[in-house]
C-alpha cells in the first residue's frame, strides 16, 4: 500500500528529485496572518475561560491556550500531522514549491512488457479513459498538453503541461506550466520484473481550496490518491484483458412496488 | 426478455426487461437453455449479501446457445451449445495464468468496492451483487457474456441441457471441495449439509480415494439422497451428537478432513446456534458459523477444513485456537469452474455421475418466485431447481 508521505525518496535519479523535491518539516508552520489571529482568539478564549473558574471554563481554556501557542509559536499540531504548511509562500514558477502542495504516490503491477505501458502513458489522451476525474488531456505542438479536470462537486479546472524527461519505456515525468490554474508535476517509472512491469506514480499538486483541504481529502480516501490508484488498475484491466470490464449499458429487470 | 429479478430482500420477480447487447468486443450474447437455482442464490434472497440492488437479474448457474459473438471471441460461432462458469474470468492476469479463475484481477468493475472490505478483489460473478460488479445473471432468456473467449466451454452432445447446468457451478465447487482436502487412500471424510455441493463433494471424496464418508444434515430427503445418490453414511443432527458419532466412526480419531458445505446461514440446536440466530436477526452479525464451529472442533489434528460454503463477512466466536493447537489446514474460496469443466463433463458422458438425479423441481421462469420459496423452505423435498426459459426442448 502506498501513502501519502513527505518523505524524500533516497537514491532516485536527479530527474524525479527535481520534481519530487521535499525540504524537512519546518517549525513554523502557519502563516504570518494567521498567528495573529491565532493569537488574539486564544488569548480571549483563555481570559475567559479563567474567568469563568477552574472547572466550568476548563474547555474554553484548554482550547484558548492551544490557540494562543500557535500564534506564538507559529507550529500548529493538526497542520504538522496532516504534513501541512502553510507558512511557504506559492512560487509564480512552474511545477509546484518544494514543501508546497500534497504529493501522492503508488504503484502497481501490470502483466505486460513496459513498452506497452509506455506506449499508453506517452499518448496522454489515454489518460482520461482510466482516471475518472479527468475529463480531457489535448496533445498541443511539441511536448505540450492542455488538460481539463473536474473534482467531486463538477468544478472544472484547465492547465497546459508539458513534458519534461522522456526516457523510452522507462520514464517520462510532466509538469504544468507556468501561471497554470493548477500547479502540478509528475511522474510514472517503468521497472521490468518477472515479464511484467511496476509502475510507480508520482504526483505532486497544489490542491484547489488549498494543502490543507487537498490533505484533508487525502485522509479520508476521496482524494487524488484514491484517484490515481483506481486509475492505475483501470489502465491494468485494459492492458491486460485488452477490454475494459463494465456493466454499462446491460439489461436490468423491473419491480412492480 | 423475461428475467429473474431481485426486487428486496424476500422479493423475487419475473418480469420484462430490455434484451442484453455487446456491450465490448470480448462478449458473447448467450440464448439460455437452461438455468439453475443455487444454495448460494437463497443468500440474495434472504438478503445476506450487501450491494444487491432492486432490478438486479439473477442467476449464475445456465448453459445454452451463442447467438451474438463480440469482434475479439474468436473460439465461439453462433449456435454453439455452452455452459458458462459462475465467475468470469479475463485469462490474462497473473491470477488466471496460475489456473485461479475466480480470482481473477481485472472482471469485476467494482474491485474497489470490495477492496475496502476485503483487502483486495476477485473476480466478478454473474448475478451475485454489485461488490462483485452487478453482472446481470443468467436467470432470463437471454445473457450477456463478458470475457466469453475464456469463461464458455462448448458441450459434447452426450450431456444434455440439464446435466451440462450443473458445470456451471455446483459440481465443480463439490469437486474442488473434495480436491482442497488433498484425500488419501483410506480416509474418512466428513461432509456438512447435503445439498447439491454437500452431494457432489461426497461423490468427489470417493472418487478421490476417500473409503468413508459422513454425511450430515437434518432433512430426510437430502440425508436419504446422500445416501442413494452420494453412498454416504448419514448422520441427522437433530437426532444425535455429532461430535461423539463421528469420534465414535473414527474411533477417536476424529475425520481425516471436514467439509462445510453450508457457509453462512448455517442451523443448529446447539446454543451457539442460537447464539449466532439472535445476533443475525439483529444485525449484529453477517454470518452464522455453527458448522464451522462443530467443523474445527471435530476435525483430526493435522487435517484439512475445506470450505466450498460461502461466507461473507466478520466471523464471531471461531474457535481459532482449536484450529491452532489441532494444526488444522483451510482451504477456502470461490471455484475455479473453468479448470474442471472438462474433466467433469468427461465423467458425466462415461457415466460415473448423472448430476440430474437430485433435481426435484423443473419450471419455466415464471416459477422462479415459487422455486425461491420452496428451496428456501425445505418443502416439497426440493433439492434442486432448474428453469427452461424456452420449455424443455
Amino acid at each position: 500500500m502506498v501513502q501519502v508521505t513527505q518523505q524524500i525518496r533516497a537514491n532516485k535519479n536527479s530527474s524525479r528529485n527535481r520534481i519530487l523535491r521535499h525540504k524537512p518539516a519546518a517549525l513554523i508552520n502557519v502563516p504570518a496572518n494567521e498567528r495573529l489571529a491565532s493569537a488574539a482568539v486564544g488569548a480571549g478564549l483563555l481570559t475567559l475561560g479563567l474567568l469563568r473558574g477552574v472547572l466550568r471554563g476548563a474547555g474554553m481554556s484548554a482550547i484558548g491556550g492551544g490557540l494562543l501557542y500557535r500564534g506564538l509559536t507559529g507550529n500548529c499540531k493538526v497542520y504538522s500531522a496532516l504534513g501541512v504548511n502553510r507558512a511557504r509562500t506559492r512560487s509564480s514558477e512552474s511545477g509546484v514549491e518544494s514543501s508546497h502542495g500534497v504529493r501522492v504516490e503508488t504503484s502497481i503491477r501490470i502483466h505486460c512488457e513496459p513498452a506497452k505501458v509506455f506506449e499508453f502513458w506517452r499518448n496522454l489522451e489515454n489518460l482520461p479513459r482510466v482516471i475518472d476525474h479527468l475529463e480531457s488531456v489535448r496533445q498541443l505542438e511539441g511536448k505540450r498538453s492542455h488538460w481539463t479536470a473536474a473534482n467531486h462537486l463538477g468544478n472544472k479546472i484547465e492547465w497546459d503541461a508539458e513534458i519534461i524527461t522522456e526516457r523510452e519505456d522507462e520514464m517520462l515525468a510532466w509538469q504544468s506550466l507556468p501561471d497554470s490554474h493548477l500547479n502540478t508535476a509528475g511522474s510514472i517509472h517503468l521497472e521490468s520484473q518477472g515479464g511484467g512491469t511496476i509502475v510507480h506514480l508520482s504526483l505532486l499538486y497544489d490542491p484547489p481550496g488549498g494543502q490543507t483541504v487537498g490533505k484533508i481529502a487525502e485522509f479520508f480516501g476521496i482524494g487524488v490518491q484514491a484517484q490515481l490508484r483506481e486509475g492505475l488498475r483501470r489502465m491494468k484491466q485494459l492492458l491486460e484483458a485488452g477490454v475494459e470490464p463494465t456493466v454499462v449499458g446491460q439489461s436490468r429487470g423491473e419491480c412492480k412496488s | 426478455m423475461r428475467a429473474v429479478t431481485w426486487c428486496g430482500s424476500g422479493s423475487i420477480q419475473v418480469g420484462w426487461a430490455p434484451d442484453p447487447k455487446i456491450l465490448n468486443a470480448r462478449d458473447a450474447i448467450i440464448r439460455v437453455k437452461a438455468t439453475a437455482i443455487c444454495g448460494s442464490d437463497l443468500h440474495l434472497y434472504g438478503g445476506c449479501i450487501p450491494g444487491m440492488q432492486r432490478g438486479d437479474i439473477l442467476g449464475h448457474e445456465f448453459m445454452g446457445e451463442v447467438v451474438e459473438v463480440g469482434g475479439l471471441v474468436k473460439n465461439l460461432a453462433v449456435g454453439d451449445r455452452v455452459v458458462v462458469p459462475f465467475a468470469i474470468a479475463c485469462g490474462n492476469c497473473y491470477f488466471c495464468q496460475k489456473g485461479q479463475w475466480s480470482l481473477c484481477d481485472n472482471t469485476n468493475p467494482n474491485a474497489k468496492i470490495l477492496e475496502k472490505m476485503y483487502g483486495q478483489s476477485g473476480a466478478g460473478l454473474f448475478g451475485y451483487s454489485h461488490l462483485y460488479g452487478g453482472y446481470a445473471g443468467g436467470q432470463s432468456e437471454f445473457v450477456r457474456v463478458p470475457y466469453a473467449d475464456i469463461g464458455p466451454k462448448k458441450l459434447s452432445p452426450g450431456v444434455t441441457d440439464d446435466q451440462a447446468v450443473f458445470l456451471a457451478d455446483v459440481l465443480p465447487t463439490g469437486y474442488m471441495a473434495a480436491e482442497n482436502c488433498n484425500i488419501e487412500k483410506g480416509d474418512t471424510v466428513a461432509v456438512w449439509g447435503c445439498g447439491p455441493v454437500g452431494l457432489f463433494a461426497i461423490k468427489s471424496a470417493f472418487w478421490l480415494g476417500a473409503e468413508r464418508v459422513i454425511a450430515i444434515d437434518r432433512f430426510p430427503e437430502r440425508l436419504r439422497l446422500a445416501e442413494t445418490f452420494a453412498h454416504a453414511e448419514t448422520l441427522d443432527y437433530s437426532q444425535e451428537n455429532v461430535f461423539e458419532r463421528l469420534m465414535e466412526i473414527t474411533h477417536g480419531r476424529g475425520p481425516d478432513s471436514c467439509i462445510d458445505a453450508v457457509g453462512m446461514e448455517a442451523h443448529g440446536t446447539s446454543l451457539d446456534a442460537r447464539y449466532d440466530r439472535v445476533k443475525h436477526a439483529m444485525y449484529l452479525a453477517t454470518d452464522r458459523l455453527h458448522v464451522l464451529r462443530q467443523a474445527i472442533y471435530c476435525c483430526r489434528k493435522g487435517g484439512t477444513l475445506s470450505v466450498p460454503g460461502v461466507y461473507g463477512g466478520f466471523l464471531d466466536k471461531v474457535p481459532f485456537g482449536a484450529a491452532f493447537a489441532k494444526g488444522l489446514r483451510f482451504a477456502m474460496g470461490q471455484t475455479h469452474v473453468h479448470r474442471y469443466i472438462q474433466p467433469l463433463m468427461e465423467r458425466i458422458e462415461r457415466g460415473e455421475v448423472d448430476p440430474t438425479e437430485i433435481v426435484s423441481h423443473r419450471g419455466r421462469l415464471d416459477d422462479a418466485p415459487r422455486f425461491y420459496q420452496t428451496f428456501r423452505d425445505k418443502q416439497e423435498n426440493c433439492t434442486k431447481c432448474i428453469m427452461h426459459p424456452f420449455g424443455n426442448s
